[in-house]
């Protein structure tokens, strides 16, 4: 076993990212080295709001937009500008929801989202977020990737490849989602970093993994019985080919019978109690955002270092003030995202815990006109790239903070842009990396989550 | 990332990052003693400058800092404010080492870097004082065919290959392993050529007599069996980025398949690699193309196609464009040709010029997409496409079935007419009825001038539902027209040209709305000219490609076989023989095999046998701690490959083991069961559900799998199956608890085990051990060691007193057999 350890350090210290290594020294119990950056928080939990939540609705009131509602946007602004669908001359279109502001902070929110609004001083609002792409499938990628084509790996691939695992028997990178997304598999995927990486996706119902169920008939007894009997004859094939991925192979089938047990006992909120399933509104099973949002916090409990939640309804290219459109999703949204701060913070985990609320982009100021009608009936949004907000909390982020600011309309930043580059920047910077650091070189290139971009957004640290 | 996992990831993440670095420490570790190697340009010292330097002293013009240019003799030594950053022969004068020793870090090169190594600093030196010698990097120079050495062992040798092994092997004081012992060698040849292991009965000749001969002969059976040509073609297949889908929103499934079936028999036929080339890149432009020669330039038509609702036609073409481009220069030249789309290449000698005057030649081809609806709405991936001939009886049963769906459509049409006399009563009396549609009734409240088209449409639709002689007659037409899809001559998409000139741009900074200088279509400066007469077409690009003058193309290629051989290349990047590529091991061997290649008529099958029936290949794959401390990753050969399967030919051993493999060839994709509601997880897909194959098709090699690049086959992606969104050289080899739980859970490997268990029940008079040797053979080839037999027996008996079952504890020991790193490893 020595030499093989001895193999694993020299293939380490060739293989990773200095800071990887250093989190495997770590969990080594060797000499503890400093990261890149003091580190500040330990887990993300990346919150994707799939479709593009309109900012102009949520977070962002522009009073100008009543003053043009059905006027055609001043050129000036929509110059050179990219839709997807809108058509030139489309009118503004104004809120018909009353925003205030809240807390010690006066932060602005909508009265769509009651619950966030209360929790505003544990919030920090971003205004001027800006992405490269505008349709779904392109934009989820730019959000996960940091690129609009196929092929990179995402995010929380990333923080697996530079941080390693935190769990002995759960994945570091989960994701879940209540229904489909645009770019599918493709944004969990570890594009050209090896597959380990990948977000693992756990489903609700019975069986939370693909393949976690033992096959029909076979107990745990029996199980433990095949695995055993695996791993003696691979320790004999160990003796005769003395190749090192027999022992890690071997290891692994320890650390899948274990994820056996802790994947369902990880999914049984039915053991919470009954306040705390509440809070959230969870129901055990019923595979909604609010248990998606307690499983959450019971994974980065458990060491899960990355958890990627997607919760669709958010496109709402047209009648997006149906009860059953925007203020549905919101309702849906607002107080399971809210009492995900509260116990992460009551749990002393939110300074570890860095939450991410967005959409792959936002939503147009102005009407995307469908019908002759126009907007006066059941109007909607397009796709907005150039200015919506997100959300942040915990993880070294200043509380109570809203930053950055739009133009009149809500169209484009007027101070403090922050391109989802620097998001990326930003958040690693808290996890103690260096985004001009965590690379990986394929093709002849050192690619990294940023590309040639991104800078860490200093003002928005604690 | 997964815990435990560190040794594993760690080496595979190695594989691509720093293993150049390694192999420099090898080398430097391995030199003979005493010769005090000079100093050598490409070994030792373009990598420091192209590491520290050529990022702000290269070929980028825009990125160059003080106007100064270190990858050339002719600017590095130019005198420059009475200063010259290499003077050659005299380093106290050169300012480079000057800049690179100083202590004051705000002129010290790397400006912001980190002080250069002492030993780097004194290379550099020596280098300057010997007279500062370029060399043009080696993978840009044209493959000359180098002496075979001469070995210590010259028996051990079987052929030139070996030759060239021993001697780095001599070199470093190391000795290649004894043979494998025979039922190994034969599952990895049966691996290696055909992606199936074979059953004890295909190989029960060979152990009883296991000469030279013998093995020979069983090399050319498999190089002449038609499963060697699904193999190969699964490796092909990834750089091609074969796939039955679009990729991004909506993933709409597309029908390309033929060019698999292609591919498939290129590589059974031993087709040139020329001409394999040739018929892929441009095979619609050659004189009267046959219709096979249609068929292969789907190569380019693989490339993903984003169809989403407002995306922009011209972004959706332009990336198509530049995937053509990249893959073209990843495949065949080896070269990250992709890193001068926004600027010149900062290592490479590639401008963002050349690279725009390579897409000019992708430029010309018509137009792929087109819109789906009015507005900007989803988008249809059309383009050039042939349909495939069909056997005369499919043919005619299509075209009665067309006729009758004529036929009956025009009754349908007359019976329509007839009826809609009918249309306004209709109306008036269904004006308050409450029971239909939402739809209608909304269309129907509308006073009559103000109903839209589609209103008028929603309102005829219904009442014409309410008509049995219209509606009973359309319920047929669907039928017939569902028979007809079914019948329908399958098509495959090929590439197509515009006629007549056609005008390509430079895109600064890669941006499609800025437009640079216009371009006529054109090849890299630094690679070798184009022949003369070459038409400015995709034929001229193939030509000059498969040109003999092309440097790059042959190593490349033979080193991807190596690779797929030997689990890794001669070149440790496949896919970059730049200058930040990694260095050949065996630099000779590579030129060797590459010019054997052109002398052999770019035959692989010929490149292949030879690399099989060496004695490198034939090495036992057991490695002494030893060696395993001096050459941790067999960059020397010292012993034979021993690594993980690729997925689908985990999948294919199992099935093989287990009795289930159909053999059957080609044809339209095959949908094997997978975990339910896979496909919905794609928004707007527009076939949410997995039509699960029935029969044999359930079983058929993995290469056959519907492969929807938004939701691949899971266990396939488990296993480091390539998603096919852009073309990949070499996939990663992965050992994760994921592919754990697939080899123990998945239905279809719990199936596999219940086949193989019921398998060994029917073996007529056996005994115990009998079934268990049989078993362990089936799955791993080789027989069961003593050891390996008792611990089976003891497994057996355990299971058997778990349960009363006696099927039970076979399907237990079943399980155990498949879950086996040696079952899913080549060794």
């Amino acid at each position: 076993m020595e030499l093989q350890r001895r193999a694993f350090l020299r293939a380490g210290a060739a293989g990773l990212g200095s800071i990887a290594l250093q989190s495997l020294l770590r969990a080594d119990d060797s000499a503890a080295v400093s990261p890149h950056f003091a580190l500040r928080a330990k887990h993300i939990i990346f919150l994707h709001m799939l479709g593009g939540p309109s900012q102009v609705d949520l977070l962002d009131p522009k009073p100008a937009l009543a003053r043009f509602e059905g006027k055609p946007m001043p050129d000036s602004i929509l110059k050179g500008k990219q839709f997807a669908f809108v058509p030139s001359g489309a009118g503004a279109l104004a809120s018909p929801y009353k925003f205030a502001q809240h807390g010690e902070s006066g932060a602005w929110f909508s009265e769509l989202i009651p619950h966030l609004a209360e929790r505003a001083d544990d919030l920090t609002v971003v205004r001027s977020m800006q992405t490269d792409e505008f349709n779904h499938g392109a934009g989820e990628l730019f959000l996960h990737t940091g690129f609009g084509r196929l092929g990179r790996p995402t995010f929380g691939s990333w923080v697996s490849y530079g941080l390693g695992s935190l769990s002995d028997s759960l994945p570091t990178f989960v994701v879940m989602a209540n229904g489909a997304n645009a770019s599918g598999n493709s944004a969990w995927g570890s594009g050209f970093l090896p597959s380990v990486h990948q977000g693992v996706k756990f489903r609700s119902g019975e069986e939370p993994v693909h393949y976690l169920a033992n096959p029909g008939g076979v107990n745990r007894d029996r199980q433990r019985q095949v695995v055993d009997g695996v791993s003696a004859l691979n320790r004999l094939a160990q003796e005769r080919y003395e190749d090192p991925e027999i022992a890690t192979r071997i290891a692994q089938y320890e650390m899948a019978f274990r994820l056996q047990t802790s994947g369902p006992e990880l999914m049984q909120i039915e053991n919470e109690p009954q306040h705390v399933l509440d809070a959230y509104g969870a129901k055990p099973g019923d595979g909604s955002y609010a248990s998606m949002c307690l499983l959450g916090r019971r994974m980065v409990e458990r060491g899960v270092r990355f958890v990627q939640i997607m919760l669709r309804g958010w496109d709402h290219h047209t009648g997006i003030y149906r009860p059953n459109a925007l203020p549905r999703s919101c309702r849906l949204m607002d107080r399971p995202t809210s009492a995900l701060i509260d116990d992460l913070k009551q749990r002393g985990l939110l300074d570890d815990t860095l939450v991410i609320w967005t959409g792959e982009f936002g939503r147009t100021p102005m009407v995307q006109a469908i019908s002759p009608q126009g907007f006066t009936q059941d109007p909607g949004r397009d796709h907005h790239k150039d200015g919506f907000s997100l959300i942040l909390a915990g993880g070294g982020i200043r509380p109570g903070l809203t930053y950055g600011a739009t133009d009149d309309f809500g169209f484009e930043p007027t101070e403090n842009a922050v391109h989802v580059h620097d998001l990326h920047a930003t958040a690693l910077y808290l996890l103690g990396v260096d985004h001009t650091k965590l690379t990986f070189k394929y093709q002849g290139r050192n690619f990294r989550l940023t590309d040639v971009h991104g800078r860490v957004v200093k003002d928005l640290l604690a | 990332m997964w815990p435990t996992t560190r040794c594993s990831t760690q080496r595979c993440e190695g594989r691509r990052s720093l293993r150049i670095a390694l192999f420099a420490v090898v080398v430097a570790f391995l030199a003979v003693p005493g010769t005090d190697a000079d100093v050598d340009f490409t070994r030792d010292i373009r990598p420091i400058l192209s590491d520290q330097c050529y990022r702000c002293h290269g070929p980028d013009e825009a990125a160059r800092v003080s106007g100064l240019r270190l990858d050339e003799y002719t600017t590095a030594i130019e005198e420059r404010g009475g200063k010259r950053a290499i003077a050659p022969g005299d380093p106290a004068a050169s300012e480079l080492i000057v800049r690179i020793k100083t202590d004051d870090p705000a002129r010290r090169m790397p400006l912001g870097g980190d002080r250069l190594a002492d030993g780097q600093i004194k290379l550099l030196q020596e280098w300057i004082s010997a007279g500062a010698k370029y060399e043009r990097h080696w993978a840009y120079q044209k493959p000359e065919r180098p002496q075979v050495p001469a070995v210590s062992d010259a028996g051990w040798a079987r052929n030139p290959i070996d030759q060239f092994i021993l001697d780095k092997l001599d070199s470093a004081g190391l000795r290649p392993s004894g043979g494998a012992e025979p039922a190994v060698l034969m599952r990895r040849l049966y691996l290696d050529l055909i992606g199936i292991p074979p059953s004890p009965e295909q190989i029960d000749d060979f152990l009883a007599s296991p000469t030279d001969e013998a093995y020979r002969a069983a090399v050319d059976e498999l190089l002449a069996s038609p499963q060697y040509g699904e193999q190969w073609a699964r490796h092909w297949l990834d750089l091609a980025r074969y796939a039955d889908s679009n990729g991004y929103q909506h993933d709409d499934p597309r029908e390309i398949w033929p060019y698999r079936d292609w591919v498939i028999r290129a590589f059974n036929d031993d087709m040139p690699f020329d001409q394999f080339t040739i018929e892929q890149l441009a095979g619609d432009l050659l004189a009267e193309p046959s219709l096979g020669q249609l068929v292969a330039t789907g190569f380019h038509r693989n490339t993903p196609m984003n169809g989403s609702g407002g995306s922009k036609i011209d972004e959706v073409r332009n990336a198509m464009l530049v995937d053509r481009v990249n893959t073209t220069a990843t495949v065949w030249l080896g070269s990250t040709l992709a890193c001068a789309q926004c600027h010149t290449h900062k290592y490479d000698p590639f401008t963002i010029e050349e690279y725009y005057r390579f897409y000019a030649y992708f430029d010309r081809g018509v137009d792929e997409t087109v819109l789906a609806g009015r507005g900007n709405t989803r988008k249809f991936y059309v383009g050039a496409q042939v349909e495939l001939p069909v056997s005369v009886g499919r043919q005619s049963q299509y075209s009665a079935v067309k006729a009758q769906h004529e036929y009956l459509k025009m009754v349908i049409g007359q019976a329509e007419f007839e009826a809609i006399a009918d249309l306004p009563m209709w109306m008036e009396q269904q004006a308050t009825n409450r029971d239909l549609p939402p739809n209608v009734i909304s269309a129907l409240a509308k006073p009559i001038a103000e109903r839209t088209e589609s209103d008028n449409n929603t309102i005829r639709g219904a009442f014409l539902e309410t008509r049995p002689e219209v509606a009973e007659p359309k319920k047929e037409l669907q039928k017939l027209a569902n028979r007809m899809k079914s019948l329908a001559p399958p098509t495959t998409l090929i590439m197509a040209d515009k006629p007549g000139p056609i005008q390509s741009f430079l895109l600064e900074r890669g941006q499609i709305g800025a437009r640079g200088k216009a371009l006529e279509p054109g090849t890299p400066a630094a690679l070798h000219a184009p022949g003369p007469g070459l038409p400015r077409n995709r034929l001229g690009l193939a030509k000059w490609i498969t040109s003999p003058e092309n440097p790059l193309t042959a190593r490349v290629t033979v080193n991807r076989l190596w690779a797929e051989i030997f689990g890794r290349g001669i070149v440790l990047t496949a896919e970059d023989f730049g200058l930040q590529g990694g260095s050949p091991t065996h630099p000779e061997l590579l030129d060797w095999l590459a010019v054997e290649f052109f002398a052999e008529g770019w035959s692989i099958k010929k490149i292949v046998r030879m690399i099989v029936t060496s004695a490198t290949y034939r090495q036992s794959s057991r490695r002494s701690p030893e060696l395993l401390e001096r050459d941790p990753d067999n960059t020397l050969l010292a012993w034979g490959p021993r690594f993980r399967l690729p997925a689908e030919a985990i999948r294919d051993s199992v099935l093989a083991a287990s009795g289930l493999l159909s053999l059957k060839m080609g044809g339209p994709p095959v949908h094997p069961p997978q975990p339910e509601g896979l496909w919905k997880e794609i928004s707007t897909a527009t076939d949410p559900n997995y039509p699960t194959s029935h029969g044999e098709d359930r079983h058929r090699r993995g290469l056959y799998t519907f492969l929807r690049r938004g939701a691949p086959y899971p266990s396939f992606t488990t296993f480091d199956a390539s998603p096919r969104q852009d073309c990949v050289a070499m996939r990663a080899r992965t050992n994760s608890p994921l592919q754990a739980l697939t080899l123990l859970n998945d239905p279809a490997y719990v199936e596999a085990a219940d086949a193989l268990a019921k398998l060994l029940m029917d073996m007529p008079a056996a005994s115990d051990r009998d079934r268990l040797i049989h078993a362990f053979r089936r799955v791993v080839t080789r027989a069961p060691s003593a050891v390996e037999l008792q611990d089976l027996t003891r497994l057996l008996n355990e299971f058997r007193e778990a349960s009363e079952d006696e099927s039970d504890a076979w399907i237990s020991l079943a399980r155990v057999l498949l879950n086996l790193d040696e079952t899913i490893t080549k060794s």
